[in-house]
């Protein structure tokens, strides 16, 4: 699975300002890196059972849980259809 | 919405607790300068204390939320400096040698300070002389306002060390200044 | 009798009086005139210190932008994110979430954009009843309290049903300060 390909899912969803690095410190990080990074996307799990998490900075026009639900959304279709991924989408900003 | 920079310390630091690192950038442009006086003092040189300065912002960034008066932060602060500052002066020398003249100041004595044209650089000049343990003590006291208590605790020392450093401070201080009068 | 003006205190024991405020009140060194005198000799100096060191800050050269600079990286590195607050997700195989520290961060914000208004702490606390969101403000002079308040607490009340799913227990908004605004702030 590329996380480019999951990152480029994420970065088209409207209303999503950029993606923060989902540290496995879980909560305390919330650096912005450069695009293609492979950190913006944390992989983890069997390739059977994998988890993917992102952190995102939102628009606060459009209301936030919507956002999530598309970026996770966005991810699903990014993956194959029969994958049972477990997705994590954790909103880490909301900007006017 | 009103400018940060008109903000009250107070409300600045409460923003910094909870975060908000534009409020911080506020609160370091408006104490930076102090506190690197400050650390200067302390230390003795300047690029110890730009140093001293920043891990301890950086410290204090990291302890915001046990600041019990947010109104207080240029004074916490400061602590957190003049604690650096000890560490940084311990580093230079060993304990048993902060009592000991600054060797390498004593040409400047205090008949050519006499012609100095200000009471501030007079006192500057005296100060910079001083034994480091005794300038700590004499720099938290006077220009810090700590206790003695928090100075002992801020130099990792005693009460009864503090007294008597400052003690022999004023004492040269007060016989230095006069010569300048 | 010895020590300072033949009172037979030294110096020691005179910076200490000094330093705990000239109390209990001493006539023997009160009354002693060159006691009086190294008093106010460490009053003077003291003084000269604080000057000294507000000198060295106001005449030090203009803010290095670059140790400026590298002292926020390594500030913004620790964002205070907080707890992830969730979300619900038709599919159980998602989770979502809004972390507490992007709720104060916009929490903030909805206030700082009432005219007049700076917010300064913001605190979650959730019991069974609900979350109960406190907020302390400083308002401009001259902007009506009361008014300011209100449009604050309904404007981060909007904000919170937006965008959480937070069982909103009350918003209470408390003015703490006040503040001026120069025409130069900058």
């Amino acid at each position: 699975m590329d996380p480019s390909i999951i990152e480029a899912a994420v970065r088209s969803v409207p209303g999503v300002v950029t993606l923060y690095s989902p540290d496995a410190a879980a909560s305390r990080v919330a650096r912005q890196l450069l695009p293609g990074t492979p950190s913006l996307v944390a992989l983890a799990g069997s390739s059977e059972a994998p988890t993917i998490t992102v952190s995102v900075g939102v628009d606060g026009s459009v209301q936030a849980p919507a956002t999530a639900a598309l970026v996770a959304a966005a991810i699903r279709a990014a993956l194959p259809p029969d994958s049972d991924a477990e997705i994590s989408v954790r909103i880490s900003r909301v900007t006017r | 919405m009103s400018d940060l920079a008109s903000a009250s310390d107070a409300l600045l630091a409460e923003r910094s607790a909870d975060g908000d690192t534009v409020a911080f950038a506020v609160l370091v442009r408006r104490h930076g300068p102090f506190l690197r006086a400050f650390a200067t003092r302390l230390t003795g040189s300047a690029a110890d204390a730009d140093d001293v300065v920043q891990e301890a912002l950086i410290a204090g960034w990291n302890q915001l939320d046990s600041l019990a008066d947010p109104a207080k932060v240029r004074g916490w602060f400061a602590s957190i400096v003049s604690r650096k500052a000890t560490d940084r002066i311990r580093a230079r020398r060993p304990v048993a040698e902060l009592d000991e003249q600054r060797a390498e100041l004593q040409e400047n004595g205090p008949e050519q300070r006499a012609i100095t044209t200000s009471q501030l650089d007079a006192l500057g000049a005296i100060l910079d002389a001083l034994p480091e343990g005794q300038r700590q003590c004499w720099v938290l006291k006077e220009m810090g306002g700590y206790s003695y208590e928090e100075i002992a605790e801020q130099t990792g020392t005693t009460v009864a060390v503090v007294r008597g450093r400052l003690a022999r401070a004023r004492a040269t201080v007060i016989a230095e200044m006069e010569v300048w009068r | 009798m010895t020590g300072i003006g033949d009172s037979g205190y030294t110096l020691e024991q005179l910076g200490d009086y000094l330093d705990s405020g000239r109390l209990p009140a001493n006539p023997a060194i009160d009354d002693n005139a060159e006691c009086q005198a190294v008093l106010a000799s460490l009053e003077r100096f003291g003084t000269l210190s604080r000057d000294l060191v507000e000198r060295d800050a106001a005449s030090s050269p203009a803010f290095d932008e670059s140790w400026f600079g590298a002292l926020l990286a390594q500030v913004t590195l620790e964002a205070r994110a907080g707890r992830d607050l969730p979300l619900s997700s038709a599919d159980p195989r998602t989770r979502l979430s809004i972390t507490e520290g992007a709720v104060r961060e916009f929490v903030r914000a909805a206030g700082d954009a009432v005219d007049g208004v700076l917010v300064g702490r913001c605190s979650l606390s959730s019991s069974d009843a609900g979350v109960a969101v406190d907020i302390s403000i400083s308002v401009q002079l001259g902007t009506p309290v009361q008014a300011a308040a209100e449009t604050v607490r309904q404007a981060v009340y909007t904000e919170l049903l937006k965008h959480t799913e937070l069982l909103i227990e009350s918003v209470d908004v408390t003015v703490t300060d006040v503040h001026v605004v120069t025409s130069e702030d900058s």
